[in-house]
Formats: structure tokens, sequence, C-alpha cells
């Protein structure tokens, strides 16, 4: 088969691109949101490589009456402070499992590149493989959250931590 | 449709009978499969449709997430639907994400570019784009190919059923028009078959049995009817026909036989006949003709008028002359002609010609040829004996005029004698002796006269008696006067006796204009002794007339031969009030009329027109030339000479025309 991406299309890109999509496929529990029109917001956490392309691609965009904004945070409370989503990049990996704590079950969707991440309580991680952009989830860290992630996105992904016939429970 | 025109009605209603029956399956059966076509299309397009937006539905994550095997894993469930020839998922921007083949395809199979949700088809395949959606938010279109494969299976299926159908069908329409069409059509072969019998064998006494009551029933009636009506014609005109050829041989043997009679009388006449067409062309002639003409058989048979014309014209003294006359005729096809046409060797033919007609319409001409040179000869010789016997006849009226004067002067001389007598008797019984006498008394007293006149006895008397004596001298002298001037005009008499006896002497006549009635006149007193002494009234009864021309010596000599013959005719007569009346009247412009009536003997019926025939007479001792020359002369003055009789008894008119004019061309 052809290879779904083409050679001009960065890594950063691909990223981006992804942490827009999830929205479709991540259920939030009804109090995450103040109204119906609420923003979703998608943070990252200090700077990362995709924010350009990431602020570039999420003008304008509106998943379910939810516009998508992009916020930078810099702080551990900042980051348990309303967003839906929140990327952290392998930079800032030493600081997951402290950003997590601070969290503390809110529904923020954890997303990450470090190797790590999902041992840190990270729920979905952009993982590299055969120069493609993988996903691997952690399902117990979704539940955490009170995040209900849709079984399509779990189809693509290649690891699935945390289901309930496998363990955890 | 024409070949068919011919076919028998039973193959005729059984080919409609199956042809609606087969026209009325095929629009069944194609609106069934139209529809199921049509069905079966809409049916895919919707399965497609749905088959789509489920696969589009889940390979969204796939796609949103850049994951084409997830696709191609998804899509490879196409297999189990083997009408699915091609599959494509295509990104947002339009590039193919995963794709899907069916194995018998080949790999380099070319994915149409991205297009719009909709559906086609083309080449026997449904294209279906189908866009996907993931919470509103269109992240790429899935492109399905689907072949009709079924639907064609389908269809030939349904072509398999038709066709069966169609063959049960038209076998039951068979079977069943064959069964039905008999008890349709039955009564009308068995009509056909009726008139075809007719037809054929002319036997107009079958009749077709009535087998329904429907309007094949009302033919059959009809029919037969007019088979009853034929019959009775036919018997009519059978028997019409026989009496006709009854009549025809009666005709065609009344037709031989007068034809040969027409034949023979033809042959036998001793006339040559010619008939010709109005062309002038040889219809028929007989052998008298030919014969005559001395025209050899192969001339008149061959045809050849130029031929036989030439061999009559090389006859013909005036071949010209007879050229003409036969164009003349030609050209006046309903002319009669009759003239005489003289030969070379002397013969001379009467040719008579008339035209032939057949009912009102001239059809050609025929000519008659006789040959009269004997009788022109015969006739010549009459002619000149007729001559001969005419100076005979005119010489003997001559005579008899001639005896007539002479009659005339001894009679006229007897009163001459007479009237002598009577003045010598007046003159010799004269009382001129009486004057004498008296003369002779005065003379005796010549001394004196005076006293003898007035004294005397007889000299008292004398004037008286003078003057008696002087009347009765004067009577007597006019009665002597009276004699003599009867005596001259006897004399005259008798001098205009002779001088016409003179004149008709004459041998011809000079022709004058003279007044009618002197010569009635003059004819009159030519018979007037005759007349007196047979006591005969003469009435005259004369109209006003102008002068006639004529040669008075001829008129006198008619008149006198008439009113002699009128005195003959009173005598014979044998009444006692013998009158003969002469009338003079003008008659037109040309003609005065002088007639001689008697009321004598009459003239019975079967002679008055033989009257002036040469020869003619009732009377013995009459040479019968009178009237005959006396006709004669009428004519050579342009005058005529007529009769006309009640009959025996009834006594006769003789009419004289003459001329007013001179007779022209003398």
């Amino acid at each position: 088969m052809v290879a779904a991406n083409a050679p001009d299309v960065s890594e950063e890109q691909v990223k981006a691109a992804f942490l827009i999509n999830f929205p479709k496929y991540v259920d939030w529990p009804a109090n995450a949101f103040a109204e119906t029109n609420s923003p979703i917001v998608v943070a990252v956490f200090g700077e990362t490589s995709l924010d350009g392309d990431l602020q570039r691609m999420i003008k304008g965009k509106v998943i379910m009456g939810h516009p998508l904004v992009f916020k930078r945070v810099t702080t551990e409370e900042e980051c348990a402070s309303g967003c839906q989503i929140l990327f952290i990049d392998a930079a800032a990996a030493r600081r997951v499992p402290d950003i997590i704590n601070k969290l503390d079950g809110a529904s923020t969707l954890t997303v990450g590149d470090s190797e790590d991440f999902l041992d840190s309580g990270g729920v979905i991680k952009l993982a590299k493989r055969d120069r493609k952009i993988r996903l691997e989830v952690n399902l117990t860290a979704a539940r955490r959250a009170h995040l209900k992630l849709s079984s399509k996105l779990l189809g693509v992904a290649d690891v699935v931590l945390g289901k309930p016939q496998s363990g955890g429970g | 449709m024409r070949l068919l025109q011919n076919a028998s009605i039973r193959r005729k209603q059984m080919l409609v009978i199956m042809l609606t029956c087969i026209v009325a399956l095929l629009l069944a059966c194609t609106g069934f499969v139209v529809y199921e076509i049509v069905s079966y299309r809409q049916e895919l397009v919707w399965s497609l449709t749905s088959l789509g937006q489920m696969v589009g539905d889940n390979a969204s994550g796939a796609l949103d997430f850049n994951d084409p095997k997830a696709a191609e894993d998804m899509m490879s469930a196409f297999r189990m639907r083997p009408n699915i020839v091609a599959a494509c998922i295509y990104a947002k921007d339009g590039s193919p994400f995963a794709k899907y083949l069916r194995t018998d395809l080949p790999a380099d199979f070319s994915f149409p570019k991205l297009e719009t949700d909709g559906y086609r088809f083309t080449d026997g395949r449904l294209m279906l784009f189908h866009t996907i959606l993931e919470k509103g938010d269109k992240i790429g279109s899935i492109y399905l190919e689907s072949d009709l494969g079924r639907l064609t299976a389908r269809l030939r299926r349904y072509a398999i059923i038709v066709i069966v159908v169609l063959c049960a069908s038209v076998l039951a329409a068979f079977l069943l028009s064959s069964g039905l069409q008999r008890w349709l059509s039955k009564p009308i072969l068995h009509l056909a078959e009726i008139a075809k019998a007719v037809a054929v064998e002319k036997n107009y006494a079958v009749r077709a049995v009535k087998q329904s009551g429907d309007e094949l029933g009302i033919l059959t009636d009809g029919f037969n009817e007019m088979l009853a009506q034929i019959q009775q014609r036919d018997a009519a005109l059978q028997a019409a026909n026989e009496g006709l050829e009854k009549r025809v041989e009666a005709r065609t043997q009344e037709l031989e036989s007068s034809l040969s009679l027409l034949h023979a009388t033809v042959e036998s006449t001793a006339d040559g006949i010619l008939v010709v067409d109005r062309r002038g062309k040889v219809v028929t002639y007989n052998k008298k003709f030919a014969t005559m003409w001395h025209i050899p058989e192969t001339v008149l048979s061959s045809d050849d008028d130029e031929r036989l014309l030439g061999a009559v014209l090389d006859q013909l003294s005036d071949p010209d002359g007879f050229l003409d006359k036969v164009r003349q005729l030609y050209a006046t096809p309903d002319a009669e002609s009759f003239d005489v046409i003289t030969f070379k060797d002397g013969r001379i033919f009467e040719r008579y010609s008339q035209p032939q007609y057949v009912r009102d319409q001239i059809v050609g001409r025929v000519w008659n040829f006789r040959d009269v040179s004997e009788r022109k000869r015969a006739e010549s010789k009459l002619e000149t004996l007729h001559r001969q016997l005419l100076d005979t006849s005119r010489q003997a009226g001559m005579a008899e005029v001639a005896t007539n004067v002479l009659h005339n002067v001894g009679n006229v001389l007897n009163t001459v004698n007479v009237s002598i007598s009577i003045a010598s008797d007046k003159v010799r019984k004269s009382r001129i002796a009486n004057l004498a006498k008296a003369a002779g008394l005065l003379e005796e007293h010549r001394g004196d006269l005076a006293a003898f006149l007035t004294h005397d006895a007889k000299g008292t008397q004398l004037p008286d008696y003078l003057i008696k004596l002087a009347s009765h001298l004067t009577e007597e002298q006019g009665e002597i006067l009276k004699e003599l001037q009867l005596l001259q005009s006897n004399v005259e008499h008798i001098k205009d006796i002779v001088a016409m006896q003179q004149s008709y002497a004459k041998v011809s006549g000079m022709v004058e204009s003279l007044p009618p009635v002197e010569l009635v006149e003059d004819a009159l007193r030519m018979n007037a002794a005759a007349l007196g002494r047979h006591e005969v009234q003469v009435v005259r009864e004369y109209g006003d007339a102008p002068l006639v021309s004529v040669e008075k010596h001829k008129v006198l000599q008619i008149l006198v031969n008439l009113i002699r013959n009128a005195k003959y005719a009173l005598d014979e007569g044998g009444r006692s009030d013998k009158r003969l009346t002469l009338r003079i009247a003008r008659n037109g412009d040309d003609f005065v009329h002088v007639s001689v009536i008697d009321n004598g003997v009459g003239i019975p019926a079967e002679n008055v027109t033989r009257i002036f025939e040469h020869g003619f007479t009732t009377r013995k001792g009459g040479h019968g030339f009178g009237l005959h020359s006396g006709a004669l002369a009428a004519q050579e003055m342009g005058g005529t000479l007529s009769v006309s009789s009640d009959g025996p008894g009834h006594g006769a008119v003789f009419t004289l025309a003459l001329p007013i004019k001179p007779k022209e061309g003398k």
C-alpha cells in the first residue's frame, strides 16, 4: 500500500492534526462544559515543536458546536484549570506525573509523546513507529479522567492498556 | 399484410388472436422487466449508499488518525459482496487514502478523481461517492463501484421466463383459438363453400344453413334471398334467351332468304349494279356490271380503285365529265343523280345513283347502269316518226280549220244573202213611189200651189202626208243602212276568216300582244253558225284581263277546236238547255285563263288523263289530233291546256292558260 502521508507532511503537522481530531472520538462528561457551545480548550504545556502548526490548524475549527481554542499552560496549576486536551511533549516528560496528580481526575485528555507517557498516567501517547505516528491508549487513565474513548479511536490504536478483559478494573 | 390478404379467414382469425396474445404478453413482460430494472437499480443505489455510509463511518477513525491499513482491513469485508468491483477512501484533500479491488481486477485499476456526492451508471457499472462525516466534520469521501452482474443474471432469468410464458401462451392461444375460431368461422366457411359451389357449378338451387342469430345469420339469410332472386332471374333469363335464340334463328333465316332473294334479284336484273362505300371503295357489284363495263374480275376484286377507275374511264367518250360527276357526288353523299353516259364504241348508258342508307346514316352509294343504246336508237326513230306525225297532224288541223273557214264563210254568205234580199226587198217595197206621186201632185198644181195646198182636199192633206212619208222613209233608210252595216260586218267577217286562214297557214307564227276577249270572240264567231244551229246558249263571263303574248292562229286553232268539241259534247249530252260558257280570268301575274265550259256529256275519270294523248279520241271519225296538238301548241307558246270533269253527264271544263309575257328563249 502507498504511504498515506506525503513526504512534505511533517511529524509536527500530523501530531497537531491528531490533537484537533481527538475531540470527535472523546466524550467528556456533561459537567466538563459550562455551556453547550463552550470552547474545547486544546492546551500545550510549555513550548512545543507543534505550537505553530496547531495554532494555524485550530483556527475556526468547531466540533459539535464547541469551538476549538489554543491555550498555552506553563504551570501544573494552570493545567488543572479547564483544559479539555493537554499536550505534553517529550521535553516535559519529567513533569507528567506531577501534572497528572494535579489534575486529580479532572476531565482532561492528556496526550504526550514521551516514551513512558502512558505509564506516567497519560491517556494517549503519540508514538512514532516505522516513520509513522501511531496511537497508544491507557484506558485506566481515561476512566480516571471520566473520559469515554470511541471504539473507532481504539480501533486504530496500537496499544490499549487497561482494557476490561485484559486487566485492571 | 398483403401476403395475408388472400389467406383463409380461419388463418386470419387465428393470426389475429395469436398476435393480440403475443403483443399483450410482450407489453406486460416489458412492463415488468422495466419495472424490475428500475427498482433493482434503485435498490442497488440504496444498498450501495448505505454500505458506503457504514464503511465510511467505521473508517473515520482510521482516516482521522492516518491509519490506511485499518481502513483497508475494513474494506476487505467487501469480499463478501462480489458485486463491489472497487472501493476507495479519499482524504479530505482528495488524495486516495485506502483502496479496495476485487481480486479478479488488475492492480493498475485506475480510480476516478474525487467527485461530489452522488451516483451514476456508466458502462454497466454503478459508481457512487459518499462524504465521510465524523461528528459533523467532513473528513473525507468513500467511492464505491459495483457491477450490474446480478441485474444481468436477473434479466437473463426474466428473458427465459418471458420466452417460456410466451411459448406457453401462444400454444394455449393456438389451441384455444383453433377451438373457438371453428365456432366463429364455421358459418363463414359454410357460406364461402356455398358461394363457391354457386360460382363453380352455377347451381342457384343450393341454400346456406343458418347457424346463428347474429350478423352471420343475417348474412346467411341475405345470401339465401339473393340466391333465390338470382335463381328466379336466371330462369327468366334462360327463358328469354331461348326465346331470343329462336327469334334470332328465325330472323337469320329470314335474312338469309331475303339476302339470297336480293342477290338473285341483283344478279337477274338487266342493269349493272355497283355499290361503293362513302370513300368510293367497291362493296359489291353484280356480274352484269362487270360484263357491261368489260371489267375483268381480277380488277374488281383487286380492291384497287385507281385501276378500276382507269378501266372505266378508258371506255368513255367524255371521261372528264364522268369524273367530275363522280367527284361531285362523293362531295354530296345525300344527292341522287341521273345522267347519260356515252361510250367510245357508241353505247349509251343511263347512270342512276342514290345514297345507301343504314338507319338514316349514309354508308355509301348504289350505282345503277342501264344499257339504253337500243332504246335510244328506237327513241330517235320514234322521234322522227313523231315529228312526221305532228306535221301530218298540223296539216290535218289546218284542213279542218279550212273546212271550218269555208263552212263559216258559207254561213256568213247565207246571212249576207239574207241581208241583201231584205235590203233589196225593202228597197223594192219602198214608199219612195209615194213620194213620186206627191211630187206629181205638186207638179200638177204648180200654178196654184197655194190654193191647192189650202183648199183642195188632197192638197190640204199633202203636207201631213209628206211629213209622214219623210219619217217613214227615214225609218226605212235606217233599216236598210242597218242591213247594209250588217252586210259590211259580215263581209268583214269573211275577210277575217280568210285572213285567219291565211295567218294560220303560216308555218311559224308571230307572237303578238292581243286582248283575250277578241280571240275568244273570233273563235266564237268562227263557230257561230254551228252553235246557232244546235241552239247552244252561249254565256260570256269576261273578267278584266290584260293582253296576252300569243300566236293568234294557234290560240284560235285551240279555241275553235275546244268550242267545237264542246258543241259535240253538248249534242251527245242530249240536254235541252245546252249551255256553253266562256270565261276569261286573270290567273296570277303571268297567265290569263280562258275556260271553255260545257254542261254536256262529260269525261269519264279514266279518260281525263289520256285525253291529251296522241291519237286519243272518243268521237267516231275523230282523228285524235285535236287536243294533242292543242296541248302541244299551248306548250309551244308557253302556256298549258288542261281539262277537268266531274264525270259522265256533268260536263267538262277545258282551260287554256295563256302567258301574259312572251315566252323566253323563242
